[in-house]
C-alpha cells in the first residue's frame, strides 16, 4: 500500500471477496523526497486506509536495498550516459522480489498491487495483461515479472478504470478518494528536479553537440549526463531549421551526437541479453511481437533477430538503459517479456 | 486522579477555595513523589512529560563546558544535547558503551572535562541495560565540577529511583513509563542548581516550567510511583525477572538468537533480542498476527523499524541490529499473556529462523 487509491481500493476489494489481507507499506527512502512511494505523509495515508478497512498495517524498511538496486545504479546509469527506468528496477528488485520472498516467508498466499494491470489464467498458466484503463496501464513496468511470481501476484483493480477506483474509493470512505497521482521519479524531490538531484550525488559535466554526418562541433550543452538519446529539446536547430536529436550520449568523452530527425531514426535496438526476461513461453527469432519503449508509447511491430530487436517501421532512437516491453502480436494485450536496451 | 479532577477548577496559583483544594492536591502528589525518588518535595519540578524533563535539563544548565552524553541515550536527550552543545557552542562528546550495553566508565573519565553536562540514562530503553551511574558520580565528582543528569525514564518502570536520584544533579522521570498519564514528567532540580526555563512565562514550580500545573497527572503520577513501589517490595519484581529469564532461556534455543545484555543487570520486565537473517519488521508481523505486540526498537518517522543507534553503538553490525526485537513486560502482564508468550514466541520466531512458512 504506497497511500494512493489504487492500492486502497486494491485492499478494499480483496477484502470484500472475503480475504485475509494485511497492509505493507514500503518504505523507500531516507531522503527529502516529497513524492511517490517515499514520503512519511504517504506512510500515514496508508497506515490510515488499512484502519478505515479495518486490517493491519506494517511499514517494511528497505531503504538499504532501494539505495542499492535502484538509486545507486539511476546515479552510476546517468553518469555513464544511460536513462534507466528506476520504476522497473524496483519492481524487479525490491517490490516483486525483496517483498514477495517476504510475503511467502510470514506465510501469505499472494501479494497483491494497486498496479494498473492484469493476470489471467490461461491453460494452466498465468498471463500478464494490460489494465483495463489504457491511459493508465502499467503492463510496461511490469513486463519484467516471470511466470513463478506471476503465479504469487494479484493486481486486483486491474480490471477497472481510474474512475472506477476513485468512485470504489469514494464509496468506501477512504481518505485516499481524491488524492492526486504522483508521476515524478519518487525519490526525487520536485524542489531539486533531476538535475539537483544527480549534482548532488554525481558530477556533471560540460560537453560539446557533434553532428554525426560531418563529425563538426555545432554546439554545447551544460550537463551531458542530463542528455537523453532521442531528445530534442535544448540541442538547437540545425542548417535546415530542424530540431536536432541526441543519438549517442558519451559523458566520459563529454560529447553528444546529434542527428537531423529524419537521419536518427533507428530500426534495430540492441538489447543485453543478461537482462532478457520472459513472463512465459519465450519469443522465438524471428517471431512476429510488438515492442513499447516508455510506459504509455505506441506499440511498434517488430520481431527478435540476432540478439536485436528489428522494427517494422523506423522510430526515433531510444535511449541505452530504457526498458522493451514485449506484447503478443496476435493478443496486443499480452505482455511477453522485457529487455534492457543497450548502446 | 478522578479524587483530583472533582475539586472543581484545577488551577492551584488562585485565590479562592477550590484552587486552595487543587494546591493541596498538588503539594501532596509532589510530597509523595519526592518520597519514591528520595529527594527534598522542594526539588520536585513537575512538566508536561520525559521529553521535556530531558529538554529542561540539557537547554537548562548555564554555560557548560562541553555536553557529554553516552552513546544509546533516547533521542529525547540526544537531540537536545546536539541543540545545548550547538547554542553554547561547545563539543558534543560522546561516552561509548561495551558490547553488553554498558556505559564504559574509565573512558568517560577519560573523556569528561572540568565543568561539562553530562547526561547518562540510568537504564537503557531498548535493551533495559543498568548503567553504572551511581559509580560515575561519585568517580567523575572525585577531582571535577560537573552537572550531571540522568534520565530515569525506563528504570522507573521496574528499579527504585533513589539510588539514581540521590546520586545526580538532574533526574528525569516520566508518570506513563509507571503505570501512570501521558503527558506528565518531572525532573529533580536541586534549589542550589541554577537552570534557566525552557518555557518562560508564570512562576510555577520555582519559575522552572510555567503554565498551569496538571493536579490530577501530578496525582495519577504519585498514585503510580507508589504503586509501584508497593509492588517492588512485596517482590512482584522478582518474579517478573524470573519469568522473563524463563522465556529468555526458551527462545534463546532457537538457533542463531542472542537476548542483549543477558551477561549484565537488565530491568526486570525487559527482554531484548536478535537473530541475524531475519528482519524485524517480519517478525513483527507474524507477532502482530498472533496477539503479540512487540517493537523492533527503533524506528523512523514512517513507522518503519531501521538499525537502533543503541544496538550499533554496542558494535552490533547493522545486518544483526535490523533483526531486533524487543519485548517490555510487565507485573501486569497477566497470565494468559505469558502462556501466550510462550508458546507463539518460539514458533514464530522458529518458523522464521527455519526459513519456512510462518503461521500465517
Amino acid at each position: 500500500m504506497s497511500g494512493g487509491v489504487d492500492s486502497s481500493a486494491a485492499a478494499a476489494l480483496l477484502l470484500e471477496q472475503g480475504h485475509d489481507v494485511t497492509g505493507v507499506t514500503l518504505r523507500l527512502w531516507g531522503g527529502e523526497s516529497d513524492s511517490g512511494c517515499c514520503s512519511v505523509g504517504d506512510v500515514e495515508d496508508a497506515r490510515q486506509v488499512a484502519q478505515e478497512l479495518g486490517i493491519d498495517h506494517h511499514v517494511f524498511n528497505l531503504a538499504a536495498e532501494f539505495e542499492a538496486h535502484v538509486v545507486g545504479p539511476y546515479v552510476a546509469a546517468h553518469a555513464a550516459g544511460r536513462t534507466p527506468n528506476p520504476c522497473i528496477e524496483c519492481n524487479r528488485h525490491l517490490k516483486f522480489s525483496h517483498l514477495l520472498a517476504a510475503a511467502d516467508r510470514l506465510g501469505f498466499d499472494r501479494l497483491a498491487t494497486g498496479h494498473h494491470a492484469r493476470i489471467a489464467t490461461v491453460g494452466g498458466q498465468a498471463v500478464l495483461l494490460r489494465g483495463v484503463d489504457r491511459a493508465k496501464d502499467q503492463s510496461y513496468v511490469l513486463s519484467m515479472l516471470t511466470p513463478t511470481q506471476l503465479d504469487r501476484l494479484a493486481f486486483p483493480i486491474g480490471e477497472m478504470t481510474k474512475d472506477e477506483v476513485r468512485t470504489l474509493a469514494l464509496g468506501r470512505g477512504l481518505r485516499t478518494a481524491t488524492k492526486p497521482e504522483s508521476q515524478d521519479t519518487c525519490f526525487i524531490p520536485s524542489t531539486l528536479g533531476r538535475r539537483g538531484f544527480l549534482t548532488g550525488r554525481t558530477t556533471l559535466r560540460p560537453g560539446v553537440l557533434v553532428e554525426r554526418s560531418s563529425g563538426d562541433v555545432v554546439g554545447s550543452v551544460a550537463e551531458v549526463e542530463l542528455v537523453t538519446v532521442g531528445q530534442r529539446k535544448g540541442l538547437g536547430l540545425d542548417a535546415a531549421g530542424r530540431r536536432r536529436v541526441a543519438v549517442e550520449v558519451d559523458p566520459v568523452a563529454g560529447t553528444v551526437l546529434v542527428a537531423d530527425p529524419h537521419e536518427a531514426q533507428v530500426t534495430v535496438l540492441r538489447i543485453d541479453p543478461e537482462t532478457v526476461t520472459w513472463t512465459g513461453v519465450p519469443l522465438l527469432d524471428g517471431e512476429a511481437t510488438s515492442v513499447q519503449v516508455r510506459s504509455h508509447g505506441a506499440a511498434l511491430r517488430a520481431w527478435i533477430e540476432e540478439g536485436a530487436i528489428r522494427l517494422e517501421q523506423p522510430t526515433d532512437p531510444v535511449a541505452p538503459g530504457q526498458t522493451v516491453a514485449f506484447y503478443d502480436a496476435d493478443w496486443p494485450e499480452v505482455v511477453r517479456g522485457s529487455a534492457v536496451v543497450v548502446r | 486522579m478522578a479524587a483530583a479532577l472533582g475539586g472543581g477548577p484545577p488551577n492551584p496559583s488562585g485565590a479562592h477555595r477550590a484552587a486552595r483544594h487543587a494546591a493541596a492536591v498538588l503539594d501532596a502528589a509532589r510530597h509523595e513523589i519526592a518520597g519514591a525518588l528520595g529527594v527534598s518535595p522542594r526539588h520536585v519540578v513537575l512538566t508536561g512529560g520525559g521529553t521535556e524533563s530531558c529538554a529542561l535539563a540539557l537547554l537548562g544548565v548555564r554555560r557548560p563546558s562541553a555536553v557529554c552524553v553516552s552513546t544509546i541515550e533516547h533521542v529525547a536527550v540526544r537531540r537536545s544535547a546536539e541543540v545545548a552543545a550547538s547554542r553554547s557552542g561547545v563539543a558534543l562528546i560522546e561516552l561509548p558503551v561495551d558490547a553488553d550495553g554498558r556505559l564504559d566508565v574509565d573512558m568517560a573519565l577519560d573523556l569528561v572535562p572540568d565543568g561539562a553536562l553530562v547526561s547518562v540514562m540510568a537504564a537503557n530503553n531498548e535493551t533495559g541495560v543498568v548503567q553504572p551511574v551511581g559509580e560515575l558520580a561519585r568517580r567523575l565528582r572525585a577531582d571535577r565540577r560537573i552537572v550531571l543528569h540522568s534520565d530515569a525514564i525506563a528504570a522507573a518502570s521496574t528499579r527504585s529511583l533513589v539510588d539514581v536520584a540521590t546520586s545526580v544533579d538532574l533526574c528525569s522521570i516520566a508518570a506513563h513509563k509507571v503505570g501512570g498519564p501521558p503527558g506528565v514528567g518531572v525532573l529533580v532540580v536541586p534549589e542550589d542548581l541554577d537552570l534557566e526555563p525552557v518555557i518562560p512565562g508564570g512562576a510555577q514550580e520555582r519559575g522552572l516550567r510555567a503554565g498551569t500545573q496538571d493536579v490530577a497527572g501530578a496525582a495519577g503520577m504519585a498514585a503510580a510511583l507508589t504503586a509501584t513501589d508497593r509492588e517492588r517490595r512485596e517482590g512482584a519484581v522478582e518474579v517478573l525477572a524470573r519469568r522473563r529469564d524463563v522465556l529468555g532461556h526458551a527462545l534463546a534455543r532457537i538457533e542463531g538468537v542472542t537476548i542483549t545484555g543477558a551477561r549484565v543487570d537488565r530491568l526486570a520486565g525487559h527482554l531484548h533480542l536478535t537473530f541475524p537473517g531475519l528482519r524485524s519488521e517480519e517478525a513483527l508481523l507474524l507477532l502482530d498476527r498472533s496477539g503479540v505486540a512487540a517493537s523492533a526498537g527503533a524506528a523512523c518517522a514512517s513507522g518503519a523499524p531501521q538499525a537502533s543507534h543503541v544496538l550499533l553503538a554496542m558494535g552490533m553490525d547493522e545486518h544483526r541490529a535490523r533483526s531486533a526485537i524487543r519485548l517490555t513486560l510487565g507485573v501486569d502482564t497477566p497470565e494468559a499473556a505469558w502462556d501466550r508468550l510462550a508458546i507463539v514466541l518460539p514458533e514464530v520466531l522458529g518458523s522464521l529462523v527455519g526459513g519456512g512458512r510462518g503461521v500465517g
